[in-house]
């Protein structure tokens, strides 16, 4: 997947909201790739954008050479809330893409469906409401929901960022042992520094709004990764220089800011 | 005692004491009526004394046959009023979904939506007689104007997000209106059809002051003409017993349907 300098506007007033500007990178095929950045930055925009939901309003996104002209159907996307619907059970959540992405019967979708409930560890919650369940197994079904349609690239939208810190690790780990097995490409986007370091294999750092890539950063840590991965010696160093990186910007952003005012 | 048998004691406790507290305003007008009456030496003519009520409804049930009013007014009623949901449920859930849709019918939903629903009572019986078609036709203009804008609101109301989960899923576009937008706003469309029929309850005590020969409204009406004062009341108590029962009926229909879409309160049990 390459983002080739994209650009998105928004409409407002008095003069339209640049929320992507330049944002190019190359995403290997296989690659976990995280997009870092500060909150309303424009991160969430690119992703929309790789996966159909928006259109770009210069540039373009390319998935296996075409570009991105609408939902794309090897994509699968798990969002930050909102992603399973309510009045299906949880089976019927995990089946409801097979339809389309599949030519399986009813009871075939129902059998494969179960299959990924027991990916992410739901296999005794099958039947139950989704209202129901807690926000971790909210984001599982949602999980299972985007594998379920066996796309070759898994888009994840501050998946963990509705969670509480206890649950948010467990499904961090939960994520790593399913794409270790599989050979996907994930882009995950966060703004979460531990998070980028102990899930990617290279992260993009992105400015403050108008997003653009900082820096590409590929991180050395090996697979397979654990809770543990985040008290290596160089996972501090490579927090620390990010964390400065990301400062920087913010920095250098408001004198500007201040100097323009002036 | 067993577990199960404990729980349902402390359930059957809850539930009479949730009852109980229900009741209390009831038995306080009760008192209030009773205290007027008396205390003030009200004339029966007014405010007649609660202790005649019994009676009057028995007689009300035996001689006169209100049972028969009864029944004619819920069919009105209720026909009119599931035409009004046969119409109203598709057109204004495409008008929710649709902005094209929107923009063509909002503007005519909403001005007749304003036109008093008693000026139609003439027109509609000088178009289909004033029988029980006609009554249908009053309750339906009443509850479709009012029911099509709330359908819309309630399907406009779905979150974009679940339409972009299931279009990430592979859904066509087509198949967004009946596997998302139908599913997602039901409960909600379900509350607005709760809130209409009582509206619709209104509309037909309206059509069968004029010209009608049956029905609650029309026992009102002659019971007016006789000065049956405890009469009126007795029949305006039994609309309200039957809104009552309709709107627990709704409410336990909607619980037992959407259990997904319980409404929550602050401080309930």
């Amino acid at each position: 997947m390459r983002f080739r300098q994209v650009g998105k506007e928004f409409p407002a007033r008095p003069e339209p909201i640049v929320g992507l500007q330049n944002f190019s990178c190359d995403i290997a095929d296989g690659e976990f790739a995280v997009i870092l950045g500060p909150s309303g930055c424009g991160k969430s925009t690119a992703i929309r954008i790789a996966a159909g939901l928006e259109t770009a309003s210069s540039g373009s996104v390319l998935v296996n050479g075409r570009p991105v002209l609408g939902p794309v159907r090897d994509c699968g996307m798990v969002f930050q809330a909102y992603a399973s619907f309510p009045w299906l059970s949880v089976l019927d959540n995990i089946a409801f893409g097979l339809r389309y992405s599949t030519s399986l019967d009813q009871r075939g979708r129902r059998e494969k469906a179960r299959c990924f409930a027991a990916m992410v560890g739901l296999e005794e919650f099958e039947s139950a409401s989704i209202s129901t369940l807690s926000g971790g197994m909210k984001q599982r079904v949602a999980i299972a929901c985007a594998l379920a349609t066996e796309p070759s690239i898994l888009l994840m939208d501050e998946p963990f960022g509705a969670l509480d810190s206890q649950t948010r690790l467990l499904m961090q780990e939960h994520l790593l042992t399913i794409v270790e097995q599989s050979n996907k490409t994930v882009i995950f986007v966060t703004h979460d520094i531990e998070e980028a370091l102990l899930l990617g294999d290279r992260i993009y750092v992105c400015s403050s709004r108008p997003a653009h890539v900082l820096a590409e950063i590929d991180v050395p840590f090996p697979h397979p990764r654990s809770h543990l991965t985040r008290d290596r010696r160089d996972f501090f160093e490579m927090k620390h220089q990010i964390f400065h990186l990301l400062r920087e910007d913010s920095y250098a952003r408001r004198l500007a800011e201040a100097y323009e005012r002036k | 005692m067993s577990e199960s048998s404990l729980s349902r004691a402390t359930s059957w406790r809850r539930r009479s004491r949730k009852f109980l507290l229900g009741f209390t305003p009831f038995a306080l007008l009760a008192v209030l009526w009773t205290g007027l009456v008396h205390g003030l030496k009200i004339s029966p003519v007014f405010l007649p004394p609660l202790e005649v009520m019994p009676g009057v409804v028995w007689r009300m049930f035996v001689d006169e046959g209100i049972l028969h009013d009864v029944l004619v007014s819920v069919y009105r009623v209720a026909c009119g009023f599931l035409i009004a949901v046969a119409v109203a449920t598709p057109l204004g859930m495409m008008m929710g979904y649709s902005r094209w849709m929107s923009r063509l019918f909002d503007p005519i939903m909403g001005f007749v939506r304003y036109m008093p629903v008693p000026v139609f009572i003439p027109l509609t019986i000088l178009w289909f007689q004033s029988g029980d078609k006609q009554k249908m036709v009053v309750i339906f203009l009443g509850a479709f104007f009012q029911l099509v804008l709330m359908v819309e609101d309630a399907a406009r109301a779905v979150p974009r997000d679940y339409y972009e989960a299931a279009t990430m899923r592979g859904a066509p576009r087509w198949h967004l209106f009946f596997r998302v937008l139908w599913p997602a706003a039901l409960p909600q469309i379900f509350d607005s059809y709760r809130i209409c029929i009582g509206w619709a309850w209104t509309y037909l005590v309206v059509a069968e002051i004029v010209g009608a020969s049956t029905g609650i409204g029309y026992y009102i009406i002659k019971a007016q003409r006789y000065l049956l004062i405890p009469q009126i009341f007795a029949a305006m108590v039994l609309i309200g017993l039957l809104g009552m029962l309709t709107d627990l009926l709704f409410a336990v229909a909607h619980s037992r349907l959407f259990p997904w879409a319980e409404h929550s309160s602050p401080g309930s049990e």
